[in-house]
């Protein structure tokens, strides 16, 4: 793999108490790396200490196989950032935002209005690019924080919580602008405490929690990894012929449990048991209206590494 | 490297610079309100003065002067004000020093109210008929006041770490350099020790010289005040560069 960030062994303590525990992780050229973590597990000052507006306590991080305070500007200059807040001058309009932060990375004359340009049209700002950020809506100034940090086209950009309290509508513009980044090369450093978020554009994922990571994987592997079980939920027509105790007869059925017209059956996940599943409620001349399978969620993930939900 | 962060500088002052011109509120704090200040002590003081030195005469000067020691207010909003402050964060992202942060903050503040402090003494010394002299010195302790001024205001943002304690702590010293200095009423008849306290005061340095140069041609108080300015302006800037920290950047 080809680690464009590598970050080993950090810590940081606030007043003795430690924030983040000598964590250890790699962003990979290209991918959407999602730091999914409940509020307070460190996510923020893990960005902090990477972005180098926070010092850290030990441990060290490393750009290119490089160590960042040994190539800080290289570094800072391939990096984009998207802070938790906005970071942009209300007074400015959305044009003058993107062209004032792109020349403090060294942009100059055509090439810097050709960048603000397509920074502009990639967040959807191009038609209001005369106007005032206060005049924005919450949705526009987070799409104007976004393009701020893409006009000098960074190598790698790292976002905090950028949809944090804005609307559906302009979240998944976000969420398809982020993808679109991805597709286009660019590499994601994403931290968030909403789930959906994760599922949809994360290709792999690390779980935080008070300070330390916990899991590491994809969201297929994650699942597969915390989770031996799966549940088969039938939509049957009530019979009283159907006998719940013979279910537990078949390999790898751990629960069955039948309620009204639903019947939902736990089973070993690496068990091939829904063809016999299926015949005995069959044999027991119950109609199956509908039948789905149900895989564990990463809400499910969290709640099982940590035992609290993600937004305890 | 140097290159980047001179150029960042003269970007990120350009730009701070026009924000101050854009606030309506430092607009009127450096360039309306003096002018109030001088007009309304001068009318009301009026008939306790005459002679040579008339109320326009001395409140036209330790007015102005009280003006450019306030100069601190506008810079350490410049620097710490919530809706900069965000901002902020971005320049420290960006390659080059972060030290260019408070710097500009320094630059900007001194160019706007240098800008709106010699307007505000051009209309008042006409309009008034404000006895002026020596005005090339009168110049470089302007300059160097503000630089001063401004420099403390940042230095306490420095220091407190936020915009609205460093403003409130700041009000207070300038408060007392001020009275100290006889700014507001004279203070020679508050006995000797008051006398000698109010050399602690760099305003009454800049009112002595600046008297002594108008009415007397003496310049005795002048280089002094321009060195202690000098050194104060180094102090300042020295605790300004030991005591930033870009975590303070993060809102």
């Amino acid at each position: 793999m080809n680690a464009i960030v590598s970050v080993n062994q950090l810590k940081k303590s606030y007043n003795q108490k430690p924030v983040v525990r000598e964590i250890s992780f790699a962003v990979q050229k290209g991918e959407i790396l999602c730091l999914l973590g409940p509020n307070g597990a460190g996510k923020s000052t893990t960005i902090n200490m990477l972005c180098g507006i926070l010092g850290y306590d030990g441990g060290e991080m490393s750009y290119r196989g490089e160590n960042i305070s040994s190539c800080l500007n290289r570094f800072k200059r391939n990096l984009g950032v998207v802070p938790q807040d906005l970071a942009i001058y209300e007074d400015l309009s959305a044009e003058q935002n993107v062209r004032f932060f792109a020349s403090l990375y060294g942009l100059k004359g055509r090439e810097l209005e050709e960048k603000v340009s397509k920074a502009l049209d990639f967040s959807g700002l191009q038609e209001s690019r005369k106007d005032r950020a206060k005049t924005f809506s919450g949705g526009m100034k987070r799409r104007l924080n976004i393009a701020c940090a893409i006009a000098h086209e960074p190598e790698l950009l790292i976002m905090d919580e950028p949809t944090v309290g804005i609307d559906p509508q302009s979240r998944n513009h976000i969420l398809s602008s982020i993808k679109k980044l991805s597709q286009h090369g660019m590499t994601i450093l994403y931290t968030t405490h909403y789930m959906e978020e994760v599922e949809e554009i994360s290709t792999r994922i690390l779980i935080m929690d008070s300070g330390t990571i916990i899991a590491e994987g994809t969201k297929e592997s994650l699942k597969e990894d915390i989770f031996d079980e799966r549940q088969f939920i039938m939509e049957i027509e009530e019979d009283q012929c159907l006998n719940v105790d013979e279910f537990y007869k078949i390999e790898g059925i751990k629960k069955v449990e039948k309620q009204a017209q639903t019947l939902t059956i736990t089973t070993l996940k690496n068990i091939e048991n829904l063809d016999k599943i299926i015949a005995l409620v069959i044999t027991s001349k119950t109609k199956i209206r509908n039948l789905f399978c149900r895989t564990a969620s990463l809400e499910n993930v969290f709640l099982r590494l940590t035992g609290k939900s993600l937004r305890d | 490297m140097i290159a980047i962060n001179l150029r960042n500088l003269y970007l990120i002052s350009r730009e701070d610079f026009k924000n101050l011109f854009k606030n309506p509120m430092w607009l009127f704090y450096n360039l309306v309100f003096p002018i109030l200040l001088i007009v309304v002590l001068g009318f009301l003081q009026k008939d306790n003065y005459g002679g040579a030195v008339s109320a326009f005469d001395y409140y036209g000067i330790t007015l102005m002067i009280y003006t450019v020691i306030s100069s601190g207010m506008t810079s350490a909003n410049a620097f710490m004000e919530v809706t900069i402050r965000k901002p902020n964060m971005r320049i420290i992202y960006a390659p080059g020093n972060e030290r260019v942060i408070y710097l500009a903050k320094i630059v900007s503040s001194f160019g706007f109210c240098l800008l709106c402090h010699l307007t505000v003494a051009v209309l008042t010394f006409t309009l008034f008929k404000i006895r002026v002299d020596a005005i090339p010195q009168l110049l470089i302790l302007l300059v160097l006041t503000e630089l001063f001024s401004v420099g403390l205001g940042v230095m306490f943002c420095c220091i407190f770490k936020t915009e609205a304690t460093a403003n409130q702590i700041l009000s207070i010293v300038i408060n007392i350099f001020a009275i100290l200095g006889g700014l507001l009423f004279p203070m020679e008849g508050y006995g000797a020790v008051v006398r000698s306290l109010s050399y602690l005061s760099p305003a009454k340095w800049l009112a002595n010289a600046s008297f002594a140069m108008i009415y007397d041609h003496n310049f005795a108080w002048f280089y002094p005040t321009v060195m202690g300015l000098i050194l104060a302006i180094i102090v300042v800037f020295i605790i300004c560069a030991k005591t930033f920290r870009k975590e303070d950047c993060i809102c």
